[in-house]
């Protein structure tokens, strides 16, 4: 009963701080406060969160987030995002919502660049959602894509989620990496299809605008002109991670820097865009950064005070079915996710998970990509996914909370479809793997 | 009712936090030995919660937490304690069959000299015997000789990081969740990590190709108690906490053993090949290895608790 | 002095900490930029860029925290704030300010006593490079301290002029 005491004042006071307007980051600090000093031992408590939120953020491994925005705002304000997309409008001619379907695709290359969600979000979210909104998209489709595209970072390869998931399992870390790649182009198939028929059956959430048809050979001199060297950017800093010569995490800085080279090629590394696409990139990452300092110690609390792994040992001791024990599970991932940071998830969830897969006798790549496309799903769970609170900082003025969570709640959908088909059929998960021998 | 009272009010409990998750590691099966074994020893008088690892409190928070009070118990590498304790990590270098010979010895004594100046007891350093449970170097080129290494970029934790400059190889830092991919990649051309930690269960073996055979430090864990605390149980239960520590220091021998011998197997299956230097250059790898660490050790500690470290630390 | 100068000084404040932010951005780029180059090109490591990339994230952190608030681009939670009447919001927008500031003032006093007892025991960072762990934290409570004023001043403000005079909105990118 403890528990439920404690589920109470955690959530609810944070819901209550949330509710009248208090910075999320400084809700989460209200609630840790209180937690310290109840679990952590009174006042000595407080000392020790301000080492935990020192830990929370002075780490190597978040450099990608403030680097994807700094490349996004980079890419805005210098306008080479604006001509790029631009362009690759009219080679997509007249598909309904295309922006959108182009913002899934950039999503998905993106993803091959990087494992954080947060700083994919952050970089389509300041590129493309401005463009979206200035040629008439709905603001639910143009953030929702945004979002759910940003999320596929987690699950293309390289992800080192995936690669801590792996090993707590003691599985392949080799055979999950290959496993999650049919599952995150399906995710990315399923979005594209999914913004096509909606915006063909409603077009109003995409109006379709005339694209003044330019004859071919401007198109392609544009092409060469203003898509080819921002692309050739992106393939550079992959051939980066390919060659050996960066780790993903270093070739965000790398690829970041490469922003500014491609601006300057266009004459556009001026004093004004250098001043605002910097301080808009300072103001976002502190934002995301103090969220960051909040939410690591809420969940380490969580953790501390027994609600996580209590919740987690609720749902693996029922006697029922095994199917419904897998659905049980992956429930316990999706809630937890609502509220707490995937490697804490992976870290509570896994050593109490892997025992009953083995019992189940279930394959351990196959239940590993099924949790990998929950956990990606978590980034934008409403109420408290951090891609959606990133999305909130960096949408159009005026976005509301509430227009964030709505636009997200269909791609949390397409989501757990794809997650049922995985069930259904282990092969999407396994087919690949089994190829590699 | 006052019965329950009173058989509860006999029951000692004490919470620990860990470096590593039990059942992830084998570094953290041990500490959950020391916990069970005292449990068991007390028959349930003195009980020791566990609370998490790095998900309750960051690992390299945690030893301070510890001398706060924000938990009573601790396991996890001894060189975690650098922040605090400085060059408290020497049994590290041990050569001897349980690094720091155990309760009751000088070593023990002087080790746990230098953490109680810190707020902390010392109860021991679990890990196999000499050659078993210690770091070892990986690399993807075969090489005969230490100089061999020179200019290969090497992924290195704090620890191995001077002997590997010392080498005049290239130490790398990256996240552990990179090593994988910078192997595959050749971002890397090498790195250092305890076989018997789970080597394998990073995949690693899928992605490199050599393991120098000859050891460098020990690994394992030690096991550290909040100092108010431990002056707080009675005389009975700190005996009990000892012996916990003796047993899971005589189990850690023959468990770290068998986790290595299986890990190897793991390797050997997955095609990597040993690399056996001549026993005069394997001697110049050991004695290169311990001496760049004991420079760091002469920086930082004072000169008298060097001399001491070195003087209880030399061969038999 | 007068109210109006401190609080002039004080947005001198943290305009030059937010420029400080910005800067340090860009170094945690040409730094890891450099360290591949290092590494890949002369083959010589730069150890410790990787633990000092990750000391400038915590101090981009807080010494943009005050200047961010001003701006108006904490990430905040509106799904209450935006279905209330004017003066209910205004209430609410002062409320959670002063909760706010009293909460980043409680964290400013604890960081900084933390802060001296890391000093006094000595504590280091046991990474790359053993620096002592003050360098990393005092920015913690500086970073709070200044929040807090922030906060303090948005309530004051939406007390005084009887609405949340706020500057427009920051464009978010
Ligand atoms: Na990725
Ligand atoms: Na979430």
């Amino acid at each position: 009963m403890e528990i439920v005491l404690y589920i109470t004042l955690f959530f609810g006071g944070l819901a209550v701080l949330l509710l009248v307007g208090l910075p999320v980051a400084i809700a989460f600090t209200f609630v840790n406060l209180v937690g310290v000093y109840v679990f952590w031992g009174g006042a000595i408590g407080f000392s020790q969160l301000i080492l935990s939120i020192d830990s929370s953020v002075s780490t190597f491994v978040l450099v990608p987030v403030p680097m994807f925005i700094l490349m996004g705002t980079m890419m805005f304000h210098s306008g080479v995002a604006y001509r790029l997309i631009d362009v690759l409008d009219q080679w997509l001619g007249r598909i309904a919502g295309r922006l959108a379907v182009l913002a899934v695709a950039a999503g998905a290359l993106f993803a091959t660049l990087t494992g954080v969600a947060i700083g994919s979000v952050a970089m389509l979210g300041s590129t493309l959602v401005p463009d979206m909104e200035r040629r008439g998209y709905s603001r639910t489709l143009a953030l929702g894509s945004v979002l759910a595209s940003g999320s596929l970072a987690i699950l293309i390869p390289p992800s080192a989620l995936a690669v801590i998931l792996a090993s707590l399992g003691k599985f392949s870390v080799g055979k999950l990496l290959i496993g999650i790649i049919v599952p995150g182009i399906l995710l990315a198939c399923v979005y594209a299809i999914y913004i096509v028929l909606r915006c063909t059956l409603q077009p109003s959430l995409a109006p379709p605008y005339a694209v003044e048809r330019t004859p071919m050979v401007p198109r392609l001199r544009d092409t060469l002109i203003y898509v080819v060297p921002p692309l050739s950017m992106i393939g550079l800093v992959i051939g980066t991670i390919f060659a050996g010569i960066a780790t993903p995490t270093e070739a965000a800085a790398i690829g970041t820097l490469l922003s500014f080279v491609v601006a300057a090629g266009y004459g556009k590394l001026t004093w004004p865009v250098i001043k605002q696409a910097v301080g808009s990139a300072t103001s976002l990452s502190v934002m995301v950064l103090l969220v960051l300092t909040g939410s690591a110690a809420f969940s380490q609390l969580l953790s501390f005070s027994g609600v996580t792994p209590a919740i987690t040992a609720f749902a693996v001791g029922m006697d029922v079915h095994p199917i419904v024990v897998l659905i049980l599970m992956q429930l316990v991932v999706m809630v937890l996710g609502m509220f707490i940071e995937q490697t804490a998830i992976v870290l509570v969830t896994i050593p109490i998970f892997m025992p009953i897969v083995a019992t189940m006798g279930w394959d351990p790549i196959w239940f590993g990509a099924i949790m990998m496309l929950n956990l990606e799903m978590a980034t934008i769970t409403p109420p408290f996914g951090l891609s959606l609170f990133v999305m909130k900082g960096i949408a159009p003025p005026g976005t509301t909370m509430g227009e964030v969570y709505r636009a997200a709640l269909p791609f949390v959908g397409l989501n757990l479809v794809v997650m049922a088909l995985m069930i259904l059929f282990p092969d999407i998960v396994l087919w690949l793997p089994a190829q590699m021998r | 009712a006052d019965v329950r009272a009173q058989s509860a009010s006999a029951t000692i409990r004490l919470t620990m936090v860990g470096a590593w998750k039990p059942g992830t590691s084998p570094a953290a099966d041990m500490g959950i030995k020391f916990k069970d074994t005292v449990n068991q020893l007390s028959g349930g008088k003195v009980v020791i919660d566990f609370r998490g690892a790095s998900d309750v409190v960051p690992t390299f928070d945690q030893p301070e937490a510890l001398v706060r009070g924000v938990f009573d118990v601790w396991y996890g590498a001894p060189n975690y304690w650098a922040g605090i304790v400085r060059g408290g990590y020497l049994t590290e270098m041990s050569p001897h069959d349980i690094p720091d010979n155990g309760p009751g010895s000088e070593l023990f004594e002087f080790v746990n000299k230098l953490h109680e100046a810190h707020g902390a007891r010392y109860l021991g350093h679990m890990t196999g015997g000499p050659g078993a449970g210690n770091h070892f170097l990986y690399t993807q080129k075969k090489i005969a000789r230490i100089e061999d290494l020179k200019g290969m970029k090497i992924r290195v934790p704090p620890l191995t990081r001077f002997f590997v400059a010392g080498l005049g190889a290239e130490p790398v830092t990256l996240p552990p969740g990179d090593i994988y991919l910078a192997l595959e990649r050749g971002t890397v051309e090498g790195f250092t990590w305890p076989v018997y930690d789970g080597f394998t269960n990073f995949g690693w073996q899928e992605v490199s190709k050599f393991m120098v055979a000859h050891p460098l430090y020990r690994n394992g864990i030690s096991i550290v108690v909040n100092l108010r605390k431990w002056n707080s149980l009675p005389e009975d239960a700190r005996k009990i906490m000892f012996q916990a520590a003796a047993d899971t220091q005589a189990w850690s021998r023959g468990f770290v053993a068998k986790q290595q011998t299986a890990q190897l197997a793991k390797m050997k299956a997955a095609k990597m090949e040993p690399i056996e230097f001549t026993p005069a250059e394997a001697k110049r790898w050991e004695d290169t290895a311990r001496d760049a660490l004991w420079a760091h050790f002469k920086s930082v500690m004072s000169a008298g608790d060097y001399e001491t470290a070195r003087r209880l630390l030399s061969a038999k | 002095m007068p109210v109006v100068t401190a609080w002039r000084l004080f947005d001198r404040i943290i305009d030059a900490l937010a420029a400080l932010a910005a800067l340090l951005l860009i170094a945690v780029m040409v730094a890891t930029t450099v360290k591949v180059f290092y590494r890949y090109g002369l083959r010589q490591s730069l150890i410790g860029v990787d633990q000092i990339s990750g000391t400038l994230l915590l101090y981009i952190a807080f010494l943009g925290a005050a200047w961010v608030l001003r701006r108006e681009g904490h990430v905040t939670i509106d799904l209450l704030l935006s279905h209330v009447g004017r003066r209910t919001r205004l209430l609410l927008m002062v409320g959670s300010s002063l909760i706010g500031a009293a909460v980043c003032l409680v964290v400013a006093v604890f960081g900084t006593v933390e802060v001296v007892n890391s000093i006094q025991r000595g504590i280091r960072i046991p990474a790359e490079i053993e620096i002592p762990r003050a360098v990393n934290l005092i920015v913690i409570p500086i970073g709070f301290l200044l929040l807090g004023l922030q906060f303090l001043r948005r309530a004051l403000n939406g007390l005084k002029r009887g609405e949340m005079l706020l500057p427009p909105p920051a464009s978010p990118v």
